[in-house]
């Protein structure tokens, strides 16, 4: 397999394309954030309902501080693995963590390129958004017909196993090879992410697990760069 | 007006296909922008294929978990708001909860309370709406000058950088396994995890020894799947 290799100075191209896929994102979002409103909007006006907005945020309050800060952690921890165009494009398309995330990891592998490389980034657009293509027709089918046909397996008391840990599964089958191959710079992150697990128990760390993000990623850099100073990381190519 | 006739009319189905349907076509912007920078960039077409074949593939197994949550939220919200939800931006963890909130502030036992009637619908169509929308608005105003700062740093020729990412990311798929590998509380969960670990592993090493390159290529599917057979094989045998 070619090894892309990423020229370090930057070029004229490289700024175009940065150039573009930002200028899509933006337009995209905004196109998409339309359409998300277009449906409550157009039903409140069309059938008349008196909706207290103000009420509605009230509500939507709580979750709102819970959900709005989590969004742009995430946002800002997953442009560093899938690039600025697959954030865009996994925050309009939705569930990143258990589906564009891993898919977009696993096809820079099979490409040979590394998360955050310009190569990398391409291959992310490229896996999440056929991701997107694919999820998007299985649901469309999924509501339409086969979702009744498909309940009785899903919910299978023997099949059930495998589908409720679908998540576990994926992250052994992602993170294990990567953190094996990453060596010395996984030790910190690794160890710390078990610690605070046995601590404060897995259902605690889940729930915040966008606040504790940024804290382990912290200590995994400056744990990195102290290995990185006293040359620890001589050995890694 | 039973919220039904409302939530399963024809207009709604438009709606939310439209949106659906845009979003689908922005996908495909992004994918062909990319395509062009990866054979600018000298990625082979074989190789950005085979990546693209690997996404379809293993984006089957996780979607059919959303559609159970699909038919979950079908009952209270109807057919097509939920599929808009699902397919556009959107967590179902976060749909439920949402829609949950709007059911209990209207003095409703929850969203299948048959208490929930069109304006609670309305509502819920709005908090749903306005909750999740943050990382988009983020995003178009922040992501640009993020993208800029990271790119300076990438460029710069400090050594550090591409250790700086890989620490980055080895911190976060640390915290996403951590809670599964400690929960001795699903001890089936754990069992998946270090089967598709492992399936994972020597997917690899067979790709390196055999050179059949379709198991590297396909790692991720077939890793997921063994682990979930693994998982239901576990709980035949020893859970109760």
């Amino acid at each position: 397999m070619n090894r892309t290799i990423d020229g370090k100075k930057v070029s004229a191209s490289d700024i175009q394309f940065d150039e573009k896929i930002n200028n899509l994102g933006r337009i995209t979002s905004i196109i998409a954030l339309i359409g998300m409103f277009s449906i409550p909007v157009v039903v409140t006006l069309i059938y008349k309902i008196d909706v207290n907005l103000s009420e509605a945020v009230a509500i939507g309050g709580s979750l709102i501080a819970m959900f709005a800060p989590m969004a742009i952690i995430e946002n800002i921890s997953y442009y560093a693995v899938i690039g600025a165009g697959g954030v865009y494009l996994s925050c309009i398309t939705g569930n990143v963590m258990n589906m564009k995330l891993p898919c977009a990891l696993s096809g820079m592998k099979i490409a040979s390129v590394e998360p955050g490389s310009k190569s990398g980034d391409v291959i992310s657009i490229i896996c999440i958004g056929v991701s997107s293509i694919v999820t998007s027709i299985i649901l469309f089918l999924g509501m339409l017909v086969i979702g009744e046909f498909l309940m009785p397996l899903l919910s299978h008391p023997v099949l059930k196993p495998g589908f409720d840990n679908i998540m576990p599964a994926l992250m052994g089958a992602i993170a294990v090879p990567f953190v094996i191959k990453n060596g010395k710079v996984s030790i910190t992150p690794v160890a710390i992410s078990i610690i605070i697990s046995i601590i404060l128990g897995p259902a605690v760390v889940q729930r915040k697990q966008s606040y504790l993000l940024p804290v382990i990623m912290m200590l995994s850099v400056l744990a990195a760069y102290f290995m990185h100073k006293s040359k620890m990381l001589e050995n890694k190519s | 007006m039973s919220h039904f006739e409302v939530a399963n009319s024809f207009l709604l189905f438009s709606l939310c296909f439209i949106t659906i349907a845009i979003v689908l076509m922005q996908s495909v912007l992004f994918v062909r922008a990319a395509w062009k920078r990866g054979v600018e960039l000298g990625i082979e077409k074989q190789v950005m294929k085979k990546a693209m074949a690997n996404s379809a593939i293993f984006s089957v197994i996780p979607s059919l978990p959303i559609i159970i949550m699909l038919m979950v939220l079908s009952v209270p919200l109807g057919r097509y708001f939920p599929w808009l939800r699902l397919s556009v931006v959107g967590s179902a963890a976060y749909e439920s909860m949402a829609a949950d909130a709007v059911a209990k502030a209207s003095d409703l036992a929850g969203i299948n309370d048959p208490g929930f009637n069109l304006p609670v619908f309305t509502t819920a169509m709005w908090v749903m709406t306005i909750g999740i929308v943050w990382g988009i608005i983020f995003n178009i105003f922040f992501m640009k000058s993020l993208d800029k700062f990271s790119k300076k740093a990438k460029a710069s020729n400090n050594t550090f950088v591409p250790v700086f990412s890989a620490a980055l990311f080895m911190g976060m798929l640390s915290i996403m396994s951590a809670p599964y590998i400690v929960n001795t509380a699903n001890m089936t969960g754990i069992i998946a995890f270090v089967s598709a670990a492992a399936a994972a592993l020597l997917c690899g090493y067979i790709t390196k020894k055999t050179s059949i390159r379709a198991i590297g290529e396909f790692s991720l599917p077939i890793s997921l799947i063994l682990g979930m057979v693994v998982a239901i094989a576990y709980s035949q045998i020893f859970a109760a």
